[in-house]
């Protein structure tokens, strides 16, 4: 059964997660099936991921388009759901990083309006300025915070989707809590 | 507690970011208009290069060239030198002769130093000192002023065997990790039992060149900044500016030694 929008992880546990899932062997109708089944089941768990990064949500939507398409290309084969959305989410971090280096490099005004834009979360919302918090940390950060926060992942989890040791994902996530916890403080006067 | 607040306040943060109907239609049309069939690109993030591994590439390289020119230099004066008639080498080697006596190439007796008393009083200076400590054959201790710790032996390499564990007089095990994050090492080491409470203040201290600060207890903030773990275990960091490995690491670091 398919649930439209549905967070990542959530979806992959109310799924059945023992069947291979052989893309090579899908041809071009089915692969568009495909497409459309990963967008309604991870579709909202990749686009705050690359939110999370890229904290523009035109930019995060093209990132789900990319990663999608990435996936596609690739023609994996996967034991599991559970392992095919941890690939995507790979791939995601991955382009999101890409992502970031290339509106650094080509950093416009354009770029800054957006940020303070209608392209953030709506402002009345209680909650939103925790976005922009977590906006203000550095990447190694705010990666770990929102795979352990928003999404539920393990950090033998995240390890492997972000590619990098327990360890420093267990020591990024303590350092960028405390590092979050002084910006709410300080800048927002929200005491967690 | 707070974990789970921020977890919270995060997840309704993030729940106002949805994927529209309109968003998903248009990525769908989109997927299916490109062509699949186009090998997928490497996505991998090119991660920087460190300073600390161009700055010594780029030494050696310069080194490389350095030595190079003057390697090049003294062909090319030898070169010069053979074209040089036999009569006036020999008169230039008599010269040469003349100024190496000078100075500490005379004996006690007056006489000249044969070529190998000069190497032999040469070798007898004092090589330069290295600042790096010697961490594969001398060992080193170093006083921790805290309660719980009296010292913390580092061991030479060389001497270690396997185990990083260690049983002190109080039952206490010692565990060691290391967290390699940033530009920095942790070293942590957790004391089960709980008896070692090695209060909250952290220390500096130096091993040859090598800064190693000693973390206080999970009171100490520094704590989250360094590990998260149990929180029912006692322990204390050691942090280095050294990038020593898992296993370096656990060859330096013997164990805790308690006071009474």
């Amino acid at each position: 059964m398919v649930m439209l929008f549905s967070s990542g992880a959530e979806s992959v546990e109310k799924e059945s997660t023992s069947s291979k899932i052989d893309y090579s062997t899908f041809d071009r109708e089915q692969m568009n099936e495909r497409a459309e089944y990963l967008l309604d089941n991870y579709g909202n768990a990749i686009l705050r991921l690359a939110f999370s990064y890229v904290h523009n949500k035109e930019d995060a939507e093209e990132i789900v388009q990319d990663s999608i398409l990435q996936l596609l290309r690739a023609k994996p084969v996967f034991e599991n759901t559970k392992h095919e959305l941890s690939y995507l989410m790979t791939i995601t971090s991955n382009i999101s990083k890409n992502k970031i280096k290339y509106n650094a490099r080509h950093a416009t005004v354009e770029l800054n309006e957006e940020i303070t834009s209608d392209q953030t979360p709506d402002k009345s919302d209680d909650h939103s300025f925790i976005l922009e918090a977590v906006a203000k940390l550095p990447v190694k950060y705010k990666e770990v915070i929102h795979l352990f926060y928003c999404e539920d992942y393990s950090t033998a989890e995240i390890s492997k989707i972000l590619n990098m040791k327990e360890s420093t994902v267990r020591s990024n996530l303590s350092r960028g809590r405390d590092k979050l916890k002084t910006i709410l403080k300080e800048e927002y006067g929200y005491g967690i | 507690m707070e974990s789970d607040k921020l977890r919270g306040e995060y997840k309704k943060a993030m729940e106002t970011i949805d994927l529209s109907k309109d968003s998903r239609d248009r990525i769908l049309s989109n997927i299916r208009l490109e062509d699949l069939s186009v090998p997928a690109a490497n996505v991998k993030v090119r991660k920087k290069v460190p300073l600390f591994v161009i700055i010594p590439i780029a030494g050696a390289a310069f080194a490389v060239l350095i030595i190079g020119g003057f390697l090049l230099g003294m062909g090319d004066n030898l070169t010069k030198n053979a074209a040089v008639p036999a009569l006036e080498k020999d008169e230039q080697l008599a010269v040469d002769e003349v100024d190496s006596v000078s100075g500490r190439d005379i004996q006690d007796d007056g006489g000249v130093k044969t070529g190998s008393a000069t190497e032999a009083a040469l070798e007898e200076e004092d090589p330069p000192k290295s600042l790096k400590p010697d961490i594969n054959s001398k060992s080193y201790t170093a006083n921790v002023d805290l309660p719980g710790i009296g010292s913390l032996t580092f061991l030479p390499i060389d001497d270690y065997t396997d185990s990083v564990v260690k049983d002190d007089k109080y039952g206490a095990n010692t565990h060691l990790y290391t967290n390699k994050s940033g530009d920095k090492d942790f070293v942590k080491i957790t004391v089960v039992d709980g008896i070692n409470d090695i209060g909250g203040a952290a220390a500096s201290f130096n091993i040859g060149d090598t800064l190693v600060t000693l973390y206080g207890s999970k009171e100490n903030d520094e704590y989250n900044k360094a590990l998260y773990i149990n929180e029912n275990n006692m322990f204390v960091v050691i942090e280095s500016n050294k990038g020593y490995d898992q296993k370096t690491w656990e060859k330096i670091v013997e164990g805790v030694v308690t006071n009474d």
